[in-house]
């Protein structure tokens, strides 16, 4: 995603964001910190799955390669 | 609507996250080897152990076929079954002699690997992973075949 595309994207999000208590008085660099951050921890979610997923693959290798006997 | 800073301070955030996001990406995606050539001869050397100590342990986990043993009993002589048990135990001396050697090729395997996993090392969790296997399987050898008594000295 280039980061145009991605900046419109958060533009929006700031415009509806409504903070949890009104009162607070949050500005929308507030909003955007927030939404940032949430970006921010849906990346590190994903790197993390693949992390997962190629640990798993892993095993399966080193576990086929053990029952057929070349480990 | 966001100020002229905001996007920037936002492109700056966001180019630091893509470029953290690639190079955590390529390393989960490309973790090579970096394996020396030493290093590489004595996870074979291991493997090769290994196996032969397969072979020479049988598999406890199929049952013998009862049609086939109690053939062989009434078949066998005394001294052919002593025979038989003397070189039985004579495989088992050598089992379990072997079994030492690898105990002690791997935990000299696993100095070697944690020297080279150190600071800037590049050992990979597949490689790792490997040793420990053959790790496993000597150490439950060694348990299938504990201290058995060596003939030459029972001899003498």
């Amino acid at each position: 995603m280039t980061f145009n595309k991605f900046f419109h994207t958060v533009d929006n999000m700031v415009e509806q964001w409504k903070p949890d208590d009104p009162q607070a008085g949050a500005t929308p660099r507030d909003a955007l910190r927030i939404i940032w951050e949430q970006v921010r921890e849906g990346v590190v979610h994903e790197l993390a799955e693949k992390q997962r997923e190629r640990d798993e693959k892993t095993s399966k290798t080193l576990y086929k390669l053990y029952t057929e006997g070349k480990l | 609507m966001l100020l002229p800073a905001d996007k920037q301070w936002l492109q700056e955030q966001f180019d630091q996250l893509r470029q953290d996001h690639n190079k955590i990406l390529n390393r989960i995606n490309d973790l090579q080897v970096a394996v020396t050539p030493e290093l590489e001869t004595a996870i074979l050397k291991s493997l090769e152990l290994a196996k032969t100590l397969d072979q020479k342990v049988p598999d406890t986990s199929v049952p013998p076929s009862p049609h086939k043993s109690t053939q062989g009993a009434s078949t066998m002589t005394q001294q052919e079954a002593l025979d038989a048990m003397n070189a039985t135990n004579a495989t088992l001396v050598k089992v379990s002699n072997e079994t030492d050697a690898l105990l002690r090729e791997i935990d000299n395997l696993k100095q070697q690997l944690a020297d080279a996993g150190g600071p800037g090392g590049t050992i990979t969790p597949e490689l790792a992973a490997a040793v420990n296997a053959v790790s496993t399987r000597a150490t439950a050898i060694d348990q299938l075949v504990p201290d058995v008594t060596q003939p030459e000295k029972a001899g003498k």
